[in-house]
């Protein structure tokens, strides 16, 4: 009998584990960054205690060296361990080691950096520096912004020339915010070329850093910019300790949060950061995404269905309600666009919220179809594999069949997905994601500019010179108006070589030690300029 | 037998061998392009084919294995990670003592709770307890790892607070990654614990046993146990195998760093130095673990030592 009711116990203490946390609801996070499972007791009043941000990262940065090349854990976490000559805030670029600049001729710029910056180690940040730096990053081959330079050379201890072989409009800030500033003693003093222990002229040094799993940074309350008033965004220490913990598995980020073991992340789906609306000790703070996301037709004139087929690529796009996509992808966080990127840009230009984009229209898109001639009706969807693409795409997939278009969806991690999408046989129609840190134009630019494309065409591999030269036009810093503007989103509206689909809203869940999210010019929570309410 | 071990560890060589060859070609027939990874979004194609020359990737398939093989097998260097650039060997190192902590942990757990357990039900054969070790068995062998991890981070973390939710620090980070990667393991063992004990336990010498009037504990313990030892080792060795395998899986979970986490982010980032070097690495260990296994063996069971000593007595016999 008595092994009966332990047996009974120990089933049912089974059932209760798997079970009973099914319907687990966010519990009041730990008000210090914690880990551990039971809180300590203190019985003694102490000293002040030090403030401490717990920040999840769904992609691992892998190195922190000054020099890789930008993947989706860097962004998360760069301007917490370098500086850059400048940072872009609400689009306008500020000087950040930057002192001034100025422009010597179209393709010539001096750029003077103050003369009081330090870096960790304690050295001195003269323009030999930055030229070096430059000139490292350039070698890396990592970052390729880069390309645009074709010389860099200090021309006195703290001024700078860059020689450029060609500037589009916000390609200045762009190329001066792409490359991390570090000394030449401190690269150079470095085993690993700071692939672990980076010495920067941030106010966060790496204190810990455990490859794969989490970064510390500790405040050195020794930063070299004194001047409130100087201190960017990207700059600042509201707080003492930055730690960023690697958490892979998206189920696992949202149990960290709701658990106090993190107090922020901004990767968590739309879906799951519902579960923090509300939630005692928590907060849901929606921030403007510059991100939209993007549908390409494949128009190569072998391999893509709609090359030359005008009607056929209208005809999708009709088919195509956006406002579905939104409800059913985005949890109804986001905006229809209205051109080809989103509405946050300052050269985004108002007129165009009320005019016509492409509004779903079932009857017009089975004429247009019709009239298309295309008689054979398959098309492959791909998607870079997640969450809110994946349901993009199945949504796309139903609104297509309901004009007898049969979609097949290739789903690729994101590798594959970035290597497939310069090839025009894996693809007839893709949705992609971009943005800029800078104008609208350079969103533009990512997809449509045929001189980026070995094979001479746009990213979709559109032949078309009006468009190239009208994008010229209005990435030129001089031409760039909206009449520019305005020329290029017409043409590609009339053109119907891609559409963009949706603009999404940055829902960020955060404990309430927070009480305020500021994010930088990539969307990324920058956890020195929070507010904090320890 | 020192021969025996001699032979068996020279043998590891062509393994290994083996085991380059076919990983580097899998690597290299699998689409994905580490350069493009490296450079990020933004890349244009020809950044892309300078980078992919930089890294050798341009050359031919047989150049760049040949190239490989003389690297690992000659020079005795896994190479350097694309992105940490950094020795894979250091970075597998330093992760190591992660991976082994949790699949020795889930090893031990597998032993002392699934050998328990098979023999309770074997000697408990359709009673009570015998369903109560087959139902867990059936669970264990049923439920996918990384849903009762997530269960348990729920139920444990989440809602009692009890437990780390995930990292790396004291014992307490390890309860759940290690409950969550030996279930498995203990069901199989329980369940072919069971079946070997069952097999024995009927045999003749059992009943003479039984016969002489010998207590349980002295039949179960001197007679059946060892007996019935060798599927059972046989299981532990293969488990290791598991549990090195499942650690991929269980590290990803709770983020703990070992060499799984430090794979699978080289897996999805083309980092192919790390996921060659951590495959070698881990097929050493495997082999060195079924090394082991087959000593035990030799230990555990005087006919299979006889065999290893054969050739010995063999001239004894003659002489």
């Amino acid at each position: 009998m008595k092994k009966k009711i332990a047996i009974s116990l120990v089933l049912a203490l089974m059932a209760l584990a798997c079970l009973g946390g099914c319907a687990a609801k966010p519990s009041e996070p730990a008000q210090a960054s914690q880990n551990q499972a039971a809180p300590a007791q203190t019985v003694e009043p102490a000293a002040p205690a030090e403030t401490k941000v717990v920040v999840g990262l769904a992609s691992d940065p892998q190195s922190i060296g000054p020099f890789q090349g930008m993947s989706a854990g860097r962004i998360g976490i760069l301007y917490t361990v370098y500086e850059f000559l400048v940072s872009t805030e609400g689009g306008e670029m500020h000087g950040v080691l930057m002192k001034d600049y100025e422009k010597i001729d179209d393709l010539t710029y001096n750029c003077e950096i103050y003369d009081i910056i330090y870096d960790q180690a304690g050295n001195h940040v003269t323009a030999a520096d930055v030229e070096y730096s430059y000139q490292m990053g350039m070698q890396s081959g990592n970052l390729p912004k880069l390309g645009s330079i074709a010389s860099v050379s200090a021309i006195s201890d703290y001024v700078i020339q860059f020689k450029f072989n060609e500037l589009s409009i916000g390609d200045l800030g762009a190329l001066w915010m792409e490359c991390p500033i570090v000394t030449k003693a401190a690269y150079e003093a470095s085993a690993d070329q700071m692939a672990t222990d980076p010495i920067s002229t941030t106010a966060f040094k790496c204190t810990e850093f455990v490859s794969g799993s989490k970064m510390v940074f500790t405040n050195t309350k020794n930063y070299w910019q004194t001047d409130a008033s100087k201190i960017r965004n990207t700059s600042k220490a509201n707080v003492d300790v930055i730690e960023f913990d690697i958490i892979t598995d998206s189920s696992q980020l949202t149990n960290a949060l709701k658990s106090g073991a993190i107090h922020v992340t901004n990767w968590l789906s739309d879906i799951d950061v519902q579960d923090f609306n509300g939630a005692a000790g928590f907060a849901v703070s929606p921030l403007p995404d510059n991100t939209s996301y993007l549908l390409l037709y494949n128009c190569d004139e072998q391999q893509g269905v709609f090359a030359s087929n005008l009607k056929f690529r209208q005809a999708i796009a009709y088919a195509i309600d956006n406002q579905q996509i939104i409800d059913g992808a985005l949890n109804g966080n986001g905006n229809t666009a209205k051109t080809w990127g989103n509405t946050n840009y300052s050269d985004f230009l108002p007129d165009w919220l009320n005019q016509d984009y492409y509004e779903a229209d079932i009857d017009k898109a089975k004429q247009l179809l019709a009239e298309s001639g295309v008689t054979d009706l398959s098309l492959r969807l791909m998607i870079a594999s997640g969450d809110t693409t994946t349901k993009m795409a199945t949504i796309i997939q139903a609104q297509l069949a309901q004009i007898g278009v049969t979609v097949s969806i290739s789903n690729f991690d994101a590798q594959l997905y970035n290597q497939y999408k310069n090839q025009p046989d894996p693809w007839d129609l893709m949705i992609d994601q971009g943005g800029s840190t800078s104008y609208l134009v350079n969103v533009w630019k990512l997809t449509w500019n045929n001189k980026a494309y070995v094979h001479g065409g746009t990213q979709n591999f559109v032949q078309d010179e009006k468009l190239q030269s009208l994008l010229e036009e209005a990435l030129t810093t001089d031409n760039h108006n909206d009449a520019s503007m305005d020329a290029f989103h017409q043409y590609l509206k009339e053109m119907c070589y891609g559409m963009a689909i949706a603009q999404p809203m940055t829902n960020i869940a955060h404990s309430q030690i927070i009480s305020k999210i500021v994010v930088d010019a990539r969307g990324q929570v920058t956890p020195g300029a929070c507010s904090y309410a320890f | 037998m020192g021969l025996f071990i001699v032979k068996r560890l020279l043998w590891i060589f062509p393994v290994m061998l083996g085991i380059a060859i076919l990983i580097f070609t899998i690597m290299y027939i699998c689409p994905g392009d580490p350069a493009a990874a490296i450079l990020g979004i933004g890349a244009t194609q020809i950044q892309i084919d300078q980078k992919r020359a930089e890294l050798g990737l341009n050359q031919p398939y047989i150049v760049q294995l040949l190239q490989y093989l003389k690297q690992v097998f000659l020079e005795l260097d896994l190479g350097t990670s694309y992105f940490y650039r950094t020795p894979v060997i250091d970075g597998l190192m330093s992760r190591m003592h992660y991976t082994l902590i949790l699949a020795l942990t889930c090893m031990a757990l597998q032993i002392l709770i699934g050998t328990p357990l098979g023999i309770m039900a074997a000697t408990h054969r359709n009673g009570l307890a015998d369903r109560f070790c087959m139902i867990v068995a059936l669970a264990g062998v049923s439920i996918p790892g990384f849903w009762f991890a997530l269960m348990m981070v729920v139920f444990f973390s989440v809602k009692l607070g009890w437990l780390p939710t995930y990292g790396v620090g004291g014992i307490q980070y390890y309860i759940m990654p290690c409950i969550a990667n030996s279930f498995a393991g203990i069901a199989t063992q329980a369940r072919q614990t069971r079946s070997s004990m069952l097999e024995v336990i009927h045999s003749d010498y059992i009943s003479t046993a039984l016969a002489k009037g010998l207590s349980d504990r002295e039949i179960l313990f001197k007679h059946a146990l060892p007996n019935a030892l060798i599927p059972i080792i046989t299981v532990v060795g293969n488990g290791m195998g598991m549990m090195l395998g499942g650690a991929v899986v269980v590290e990803n979970v709770f983020s703990i760093p070992g060499i799984g986490n430090y794979m699978m982010s080289a897996i999805n980032s083309r980092d192919y130095p790390i996921v060659l070097g951590g495959v070698l690495v881990l097929g050493i260990v495997f082999s060195l673990i079924m090394l082991m296994v087959d000593i035990i063996y030799a230990f555990v069971d005087p006919r299979i030592r006889a065999r290893y000593e054969g050739k010995k007595r063999g001239k004894l016999e003659s002489a």
